[in-house]
């Protein structure tokens, strides 16, 4: 049975039918040739690939999970915060909470006298060198304003090391007249060479210098020049220029030399361009027989227009007096001096301007204020020997 | 290459591919085994030394192929059973593929046996296709299988002992497995 069984069997298998393949041969040659050689690198260029992309998707994820993440830990802070203080008890908690309190009060106590110390101790700015260096050697400087409608006078202490014509030749490495608000120099490149003894100053100017056109510059020229020199005791400028021709000084015509008028009775207002980083102290030439009252009574005004402004505030009421070198400056009663910038600034301009009147000293009387910055209001104070002040160390 | 692969494909490709169809009884996936043989062929030729006929060593790189497509298949299967825990019941899977028109048109008895070829190890399963489906002599599937003769008789003789029992088990339930 077994033996028929197997052989019926292997009659069945025999009998399985012939299975053929339809594919076309050349077809299938196509595929075995075609997976014969790039069928290698196709997936080593997939494996390549994989750790980039992966990279990329776990940089992407992180970007994308991160914010979640930190909003995450800024709760569990939170509610850890919540759990602890839970921790204490009540009473505990309420003298912690008069601590916090009173620990705030005293801070802020703290801070207020700090910040009273700070205004205490916080130098006011001074506009001027005052008239106790006479020692020291001086050097005028000048620049115009923005709009070139006024000298601004400037002040040196010249190191001792340097020469006092190199100093006045090099005077522009000090100034910085973009921060500063006000036009460019007019003596770049001008060698100074004083001459004491002739009373004259000799400027070598470049080939190329020029005025520029029109009055103002001209007159603005000439006024630095006084500026700078008249307070030496300079009285002309001689022009060195490139073949002796002269200098062409618009409405002055073509010059050899420049004879130095004495210096315009002023009044001394702030000049503060918008946006620079200082302001200056700066003489408002006052026209005619303008007597020293009325020019303390200009200090009261602005001229918006050119950024300047007053130095003597409204409410500041004064009567003067004056001897031939003194004037005594009274203030009214019902005026109340503040120990500020502004109080000193006044004073400082009030100097100056007494200074341009011819004065040698300024008297303050019934001051509330004994003393404002380095000035003592109960002494008579010597005019200053120049505004604004540049560091010249650096 | 291509005048080798005409030379094999004259001579041997409906057995080659019959032989692989009836080891995996898929034809899209006896095409890929098949395609797979071919290039195993065509690079490995310049280092055959004819030892061997041409035939055997055809056939037994058709058998490696297939071997390996059995075990990443088997691997396959692991993870998937491990992961689904199908248990006894994944057995089932590989009985319901659908019949090839060639075997759909013959008798119950035929498609039985067919169905019950896959209860043998593939050993078992390729020494009956070899020797009875495909008409090799015992020599050449020895040398295909790289066996014994002796060993592809036992090895014969114990595949179609386990067909039997299956066939036998199928009766005395009343030909159930015709209506999977």
């Amino acid at each position: 049975m077994k033996h028929n069984d197997d052989q019926e069997l292997i009659e069945k298998l025999k009998n399985m039918p012939k299975i053929q393949d339809t594919q076309d041969k050349d077809s299938l040659y196509q595929h075995i040739s075609s997976g014969l050689n790039p069928k290698q690198k196709q997936p080593k260029r997939n494996n390549k690939l994989v750790p980039v992309l992966g990279t990329l998707m776990a940089a992407i994820l992180l970007l994308i999970m991160l914010p979640s993440f930190l909003n995450t830990n800024m709760f569990e802070t939170q509610n850890e915060n919540s759990t602890a203080d839970r921790a204490f008890d009540d009473a505990n908690l309420n003298n912690k909470a008069e601590e916090s309190l009173s620990g705030q009060e005293e801070s802020s106590d703290m801070q207020d006298a700090e910040s009273e110390i700070m205004m205490m101790s916080e130098p006011l700015d001074s506009y001027v060198i005052d008239g106790s260096v006479n020692n020291e050697v001086i050097a005028h400087g000048a620049i115009a304003d923005s709009q070139q409608q006024f000298v601004i006078p400037l002040t040196f202490v010249v190191p001792e090391s340097e020469d006092i014509d190199t100093f006045y030749s090099e005077m522009e490495h000090y100034l910085h007249v973009q921060e500063w608000g006000v036009s460019d120099y007019l003596f770049k490149n001008v060698s100074f060479k004083l001459e004491k003894e002739n009373n004259q100053v000799v400027v070598d100017l470049p080939a190329d210098f020029s005025v520029g056109e029109g009055s103002a510059t001209a007159s603005i020229f000439e006024k630095s020049l006084t500026t700078m020199f008249k307070q030496e005791g300079i009285d002309k400028a001689v022009f060195n220029t490139e073949n002796d021709q002269g200098l062409d000084l618009g409405p002055f015509g073509l010059i050899d030399e420049l004879p130095l008028s004495k210096e315009q009775n002023a009044s001394y207002k702030i000049y503060h361009e918008e946006d620079a980083v200082r302001s200056f102290l700066i003489p408002i030439p006052n026209e005619g027989e303008m007597m020293i009252d009325d020019a303390l009574m200009a200090m009261k005004t602005d001229d918006k227009d050119f950024n300047v402004s007053q130095t003597i505030p409204d409410n500041i009421n004064m009567t003067t007096d004056s001897t031939e070198q003194e004037l005594t400056v009274t203030f009214s009663d019902e005026s109340s001096l503040m120990n500020n910038q502004d109080t000193l600034t006044m004073i400082e301009a009030i100097l100056m301007t007494a200074k341009s009147y011819g004065y040698d000293s300024v008297s303050f009387q019934n001051s509330n204020l004994e003393k404002i910055g380095s000035y003592l209001l109960t002494e008579s104070i010597p005019v200053p020997v120049g505004a604004n002040p540049i560091n010249s160390i650096e | 290459m291509k005048v080798v692969f005409e030379e094999f494909y004259e001579k041997y490709h409906q057995d080659l591919f019959q032989f692989v169809f009836y080891m995996v009884k898929d034809k899209q996936l006896t095409e890929d085994l098949v395609q797979e043989i071919y290039i195993k062929v065509l690079k490995s030729y310049k280092t055959f030394k004819g030892e061997s006929s041409e035939k055997t060593w055809l056939f037994s790189i058709a058998r490696h192929v297939t071997i390996d497509y059995f075990r990443s298949q088997s691997r396959k299967r692991k993870r998937i059973m491990e992961f689904f825990d199908w248990g006894e019941k994944g057995q089932l899977i590989q009985d319901l593929k659908p019949l090839p028109d060639e075997l759909a048109v013959q008798n119950e008895e035929i498609q039985t046996v067919y169905r019950y070829l896959d209860k043998c190890t593939v050993d078992q399963k390729s020494v009956l296709i070899l020797r009875y489906i495909q008409s090799f002599s015992i020599q050449e599937t020895a040398e295909i299988l790289n066996f014994s003769e002796s060993k592809v008789k036992t090895t014969q003789h114990r595949g179609l002992k386990v067909l039997k029992k299956h066939l036998a088990e199928d009766q005395m339930k009343g030909g159930d497995v015709d209506e999977t």
